[in-house]
């Protein structure tokens, strides 16, 4: 096992207000800095569609959501984390999984 | 099923009086011992579940629960929730059904304010983010306290209450069959041999009516996804051949129009959604995305389900349910009910006369029938189609130590909070303070602290978001130069 799983493929700050800009149709500007739970839904959502993975999050990390910058974090972390367990059970890292959007996976 | 009226009976007998003797039994529970009636991650039938309503009567009785008693019950949605409450109301007692997300400062309140004599919770704090359903262990806990039905209902709700403590709401087992009988006279609502994902909590009433109940009462099965996420729910559509209604609120129905790759999915007939609003061009959307209609539902904790659009071409009106009058009293909807669905509160603003006041402004179209709902006209709130009411968040925020007034808003789908605080107070510890008291759904989702709260020229607080906003922006501003003067000298 050598290297860390990649994360400049990851979304920063501009781009998750982009992500929380589709949810309701709403202008990018629009977007405001505090999160609610259902726009962490919709985060989770919008996160395992791009990535094909399924985010496990506990409730404590879940429930310490504020701002989009604490969202942007924890997603963050939340795909290098299954990304580092992928690359372990299959033997690779600081490799990209790619895999069919979530949404295709009945 | 016919004869219900809404809420026909006095108050002064026992609970499911007004509905046939063994009512659950016969018309929930009965039915062919293989039929798959609910799937929460592993499919339950019939026998399955009569097994476990069996198994919680014998519990419930061995804390001394039987006719005329009550019960509150503090679970998440499970099976173990579901399984209980048949139980519960098996044995004729009155159930409180209480949102397993309530703090334990509400749940105290609550339990102060209803005595019930056995309080149901679950023995671990199951994981709830994202999950549709979660494996709760109940334990039922006798309360000494306690005391026997008072009222003829058989479920009794709390609704986020405007003078501050939650609102009690009650309604009758005949009621809940009158309410299950509108939604059989449906074509379009699921029946016999279909089946409903529903992604509403079973602890409210679309979820618990027009999803649990009408499921059993209907024989249609019912699936609870294991995670809400937009994958999720899509697998569970996609996770069986009977056609299949997805029931919801509106969130749930954003959430799937985002779905960029949807799979097939030819089973799925509708998707119903009811709570709030609907915001435009969301039903057309999902048509686009899924090809089948965006239904909607209009109702309340107080009496179900009012009024329907389940093929989404009356929107934004609806047609009234069987047997529902409606008239409009200087704009307000109001609703012919026989007795008050309120315990204990003589309030004629909320029911007066034999009418159930909605406090929703509302038009009605004489000709057709059909009503469209306009919005609240007092400071209730709808978070994800939980209601919340602003001047419970405001008075709750008020009575902490550090907060001299406090005004809540809703903007933007969001509630915001404006405080005027003692010298010195800490933002981390009133924040601290709202997480003890306050449900996460009802926190602000924005706390700012105002040297002094804005007032118009007559005195009264400010109310408007946007002068809120500006007034708060001015003060961090003002903060920020002062700290740069201070830094400077």
């Amino acid at each position: 096992m050598t290297g860390a799983p990649r994360s400049d493929d990851l979304p920063d700050r501009a781009e998750v207000r982009t992500m929380l800009a589709a949810f309701g149709q709403r202008a990018a500007d629009t977007v405001p800095e505090e999160l609610g739970s259902l726009e962490l839904t919709w985060l989770v959502a919008e996160f395992e569609q791009r990535y094909g993975l399924q985010l496990d999050l506990d409730d404590d990390g879940f429930g310490a959501v504020r701002t989009v910058d604490d969202a942007t974090e924890l997603l963050r972390a939340a795909v290098l984390a299954q990304r580092t367990a992928l690359a372990q059970r299959t033997g690779h890292a600081g490799h990209t999984v790619h895999a069919e959007p979530a949404g295709a996976q009945p | 099923m016919t004869g219900f009226s809404l809420s026909p009976v006095p108050p002064s007998v026992l609970p499911h009086s007004d509905a046939p003797d063994d009512w659950v039994d016969r018309l929930l529970l009965a039915g062919p011992g293989g039929e798959e009636c609910l799937h929460l991650g592993a499919p339950i039938d019939r026998d399955a579940l009569r097994a476990l309503v069996e198994e919680q009567s014998v519990r419930l009785s061995a804390v001394g629960l039987g006719p005329g008693g009550t019960v509150a019950l503090r679970l998440p949605p499970s099976l173990a929730f579901v399984a209980v409450l048949l139980a519960c109301w098996r044995l004729g007692a009155q159930v409180a059904l209480l949102d397993h997300r309530l703090t334990d400062h509400e749940v105290d309140a609550a339990v102060a304010r209803l005595a019930p004599q056995v309080l149901v919770g679950s023995a671990h704090r199951p994981a709830a983010a994202l999950r549709g359903f979660s494996e709760a262990e109940p334990v039922a806990v006798a309360l000494p306290e306690g005391r026997p039905a008072r009222t003829g209902h058989a479920l009794v709700q709390l609704s986020s209450g405007s003078t501050g403590p939650a609102k009690v709401i009650a309604r009758t087992a005949g009621d809940l069959l009158r309410e299950l009988d509108c939604y059989r006279r449906l074509e379009e609502f699921p029946g016999e041999g279909e089946r409903v994902v529903l992604l509403s909590s079973v602890v409210h009433v679309l979820g618990l009516v027009g999803g649990l109940l009408n499921g059993l009462y209907a024989h249609a099965a019912l699936t609870v996804p294991e995670r809400m996420t937009a994958a999720g729910i899509l697998a569970a559509v996609a996770g069986s051949d009977r056609p299949t209604t997805v029931i919801g609120v509106p969130f749930h129905a954003e959430l799937l129009a985002g779905a960029v790759t949807p799979p097939p999915l030819p089973r799925l007939r509708r998707m119903v959604v009811a709570g709030e609003l609907v915001r435009p061009g969301l039903p057309a959307l999902f048509t686009r995305r899924y090809g089948v209609p965006l239904g909607t539902m209009y109702g309340m904790t107080e009496t179900g389900v009012i009024a329907t659009d389940l093929d989404g071409t009356l929107h934004p009106a609806k047609r009234p349910v069987h047997g529902m009058r409606m008239r409009l009293v200087k704009g307000e909807l109001q609703l012919g009910a026989a007795s008050s669905p309120y315990p204990g509160l003589d309030d004629p603003t909320r029911w007066s006369d034999g009418w159930l006041h909605t406090r929703d402004a509302a038009e009605l179209d004489g000709a057709g029938g059909l009503v469209t709902v306009l919005g609240r006209l007092d400071s209730q709130v709808s978070i994800g189609g939980l209601k919340v009411d602003l001047t419970e968040v405001e008075q709750t925020l008020t009575a902490l130590p550090e907060v001299r007034e406090a005004v809540v808003v809703f903007d933007g789908g969001a509630i915001e909070a404006y405080l005027a605080t003692e010298p010195g107070a800490d933002l981390a510890l009133l924040q601290d303070g709202l997480t003890r008291r306050l449900a996460a759904y009802k926190r602000p989702r924005r706390l700012a602290l105002l040297p002094a709260l804005p007032r118009t020229a007559t005195g009264k607080l400010l109310r408007d978001p946007a002068a809120l906003r500006d007034t708060a922006t001015a003060a961090v501003t003002s903060a920020a130069a002062a700290a740069t003067a201070a830094a400077a000298r």
